[in-house]
């Protein structure tokens, strides 16, 4: 089914331009765009109690960029594996999500978890406060 | 009857069309691509895979 206002670039590209200075999906820019500046995982500490999480992303998605600020900011180590760079795991993504390559997808100690929200990983994680 | 014109098309054939539409978009309107052609090549397989999927270059 057509849904024409999603058809890149969509319709709401140019007020979020305006408004950030990029389209949601950071394709389109503004002559002043900066690149988000994300650090890479943090590194498991001694006796760490953290959950062995894989992060199944894409660097250019916004989700997956918010999850990863959200487990960095909380000192959660993760390994991240780029769907776009690595076909397998592009096939494995599809495979838990009945044929979508979403990002992120979670692998937490085995439970599959696609596009959390940073509420539903502080559940998960036992994170107190959100 | 739902009209998908993507269709019968091959990933590889979208995706190059998706690359087509960014580049001439960028050219025609006050906006460029991102300036890391990896974020902005890594947008436009992911227009492809919708086309692919759906029928059509929605946002990934």
């Amino acid at each position: 089914m057509e849904d024409r206002k999603f058809i890149c670039p969509c319709y709401r590209h140019k007020d979020d331009i305006a408004e950030t200075g990029h389209c949601i999906c950071h394709l389109f820019v503004r002559s002043d765009y900066h690149r988000p500046e994300i650090e890479g995982p943090p590194e498991p500490s001694e006796g760490s109690e953290w959950p062995r999480i894989v992060v199944y992303g894409a660097s250019w998605c916004k989700d997956t960029i918010r999850s990863r600020r959200y487990l960095n900011s909380h000192g959660v180590p993760y390994t991240l594996v780029d769907v776009d760079q690595d076909p397998e795991a592009a096939r494995q993504v599809k495979e838990w999500n009945q044929g979508y390559l979403s990002t992120p997808t979670l692998d937490i100690d085995g439970k599959i978890v696609t596009v959390p929200s940073d509420k539903e990983l502080a559940e998960i994680l036992g994170i107190e406060g959100g | 009857m739902d009209r998908t014109p993507s269709t019968g098309k091959s990933l590889e054939e979208l995706t190059q069309r998706a690359r087509c539409m960014a580049l001439r978009y960028a050219e025609i309107s006050p906006y460029r691509l991102n300036p890391d052609q990896q974020v902005w090549e890594g947008i436009v397989a992911g227009i492809g895979r919708q086309a692919h999927t759906f029928g059509w270059p929605y946002c990934p």
